[in-house]
């Protein structure tokens, strides 16, 4: 009968299963790189959420879904990324107090001359447990601190 | 005859069906790995699904194979309906098919029908390719020369199987065919048989371990090992007064500190009640490589006694004669202990079952090694009920 035994209930139900899997080898979920706003600010020379149109958040958000496929290396090598040595001399910002010493500030380039500031953990921190809390460190995240609609936090001209 | 005789090396490969009860299209049962492949034949499957999914439908398969092909020349009168149902009684025909191996040979049996008449009966044999053996169209047989004896014989009956008439008119070459068919089970065509009533009645089954000790000592140790503080049982007999029938009945002998004290069958809780009327099946059927389909297999049992039932099916020295066993279950514990390839899941959508084994299941959400029933259970694979709070 072989064929002739076929069920289109059962195909089709089959078929809505979900075959994606975070155990595929060629599946890149552990990689993907991941954004924090616990530390933004907006209270420095930057603005906040309320002052960006609804395009720019849109476009903000945007990018952010297309920053966050890839590890940051991997926006680093296209140059969309870059980490600073350190907090830029020629800035209108200061340094936050808030924000932690070992901080490496960097920043993603977003529509036109905006940017978004903010920072990563140093590379030899990475998977290091905090304190015996379980939780681990992780240096493909990035923190934001800063919108920076005029690309004033890094001064080049 | 000699004893040898007796011993069947036949295994169920596949059975299926369609337009069938509530399977409007076509079901398969493979108890082989991967089909086309007899390296790896199972001894047990087991069905799972929500009520009313279809389980016990999928095992009216085997128990209308059992009794229309060995017995409905003699089971129905000439103008009897067939017990057999279409989806929602509809007036296609209806598709049923099932393939054994015996001894190294194939054999696939494969009817069309319809409650009021054989259409179409096929037997097909494989040694090296598959040939037709047998065919029979209503009232025509046609055969190989092996089987020639069967074109002699007057079909009258468009309500038997071709097998069941042939076993009448005593053709000797039909019985590797006919013993094929030697099925226990406990659903017929209109669902689960009762305990109490048609299945397995205290009586009968007191009677036949009245007559084998053997069968009577094997549930004794079984139910010591359960930890029923059964330490034996003794079956008595007795003549009725009002009609001189002989009844059988078991005495459960109960070792208390102050002596032995006895309970009769009703004084059983239903676990044990339940495996005093199955268990000599287990064995019966593990005795003659035979074929168990149990309906509800776990019902009244404790989850912690499914593993012993399912061991004898297992374990390779218990079950040298390949005895398989299809159960269906609402358990979670045997869908983890079984794996994959032996358990089926069955659905149903708009009226109409579906099933579906979870190897077929695509990507990685079944991993070998890993137990199936947390997924199950976050209903990620179907087979559960949908029920609305």
């Amino acid at each position: 009968m072989g064929n002739k035994n076929k069920n289109k209930r059962a195909e089709s139900f089959l078929d809505t299963i979900p075959t994606a899997s975070i155990e595929n080898p060629t599946d890149i979920l552990a990689q993907k790189s991941k954004f924090n706003f616990a530390y933004f600010i907006n209270d420095n020379s930057g603005q906040d959420f309320r002052d960006w149109t609804n395009k720019q958040l849109y476009e903000l958000l945007d990018k952010l879904k297309e920053y966050s496929k890839f590890p940051l290396t991997h926006w680093e090598n296209e140059d969309i990324f870059v980490k600073y040595p350190q907090f830029p001399i020629n800035s209108d910002f200061t340094i936050p107090k808030s924000i932690p010493h070992q901080a490496i500030w960097s920043r993603f380039r977003l529509e036109s001359d905006s940017r978004l500031i903010g920072f990563v953990l140093p590379s030899e921190y990475d998977n290091n447990e905090q304190n015996k809390s379980n939780y681990r460190f992780d240096t493909n995240t990035f923190y934001v601190v800063f919108l920076d609609e005029h690309h004033r936090f890094y001064i080049t001209a | 005859m000699s004893k040898i005789s007796y011993i069947r090396h036949t295994m169920i490969l596949e059975f299926g069906a369609k337009n069938f009860f509530s399977f409007k299209e076509g079901f398969e049962v493979l108890f082989q790995k991967s089909k086309n492949s007899t390296d790896d034949i199972s001894n047990i499957i087991a069905l799972k699904g929500a009520n009313a999914s279809g389980k016990t439908n999928v095992l009216k398969v085997l128990s209308f194979l059992q009794s229309f092909v060995t017995d409905s020349f003699s089971n129905l009168k000439p103008d009897e309906e067939i017990k057999i149902s279409s989806y929602f009684f509809n007036e296609l025909p209806i598709e049923v098919y099932i393939i054994f191996l015996n001894n190294g040979i194939e054999y696939k049996y494969e009817i069309i029908l319809t409650n009021k008449k054989v259409i179409n009966e096929k037997i097909y044999r494989t040694k090296k390719r598959e040939t037709l053996i047998i065919e029979r169209s209503e009232h025509k047989v046609t055969t190989i020369e092996e089987y020639s004896e069967l074109e002699t014989i007057n079909i009258n009956r468009k309500n038997a199987s071709i097998i069941s008439i042939a076993k009448q008119y005593a053709i000797k070459e039909i019985d590797i065919i006919f013993n094929l068919f030697n099925f226990i089970t406990n659903v017929d065509e209109l669902g689960k048989l009762d305990n109490r009533d048609r299945f397995l009645d205290y009586n009968t089954v007191s009677k036949i371990y009245y007559g084998n000790k053997e069968l009577l000592n094997f549930v004794i140790e079984f139910l010591k090992k359960a930890d029923s503080g059964i330490s034996n049982i003794y079956i008595e007999k007795r003549k009725e007064a009002e009609n001189g029938n002989t009844i059988y009945f078991p005495l459960f002998d109960y070792n208390l500190e102050k002596g032995n004290h006895y309970l009769t069958y009703f004084e059983q809780s239903s676990g044990i009640q339940t495996l005093y009327l199955q268990l000599h099946l287990y064995l019966t059927v593990i005795g003659t490589g035979s074929v168990l389909a149990l309906d509800e297999f776990d019902i009244n049992l404790h989850p912690d006694l499914l593993p012993m039932l399912l061991d004898f099916f297992e374990n390779k020295t218990t079950n040298a004669k390949n005895a398989q066993l299809i159960l269906t279950t609402h358990n979670y514990d045997i869908m983890d202990r079984l794996g994959k390839y032996k358990t089926i899941l069955v659905n149903k959508e708009k009226s109409e079952s579906f099933l579906y084994r979870l190897d077929e299941i695509p990507g990685d959400i079944i991993r070998n090694n890993r137990p199936i029933s947390p997924i199950y259970n976050a209903n990620k694979i179907g087979g559960k009920p949908r029920i609305k709070i």
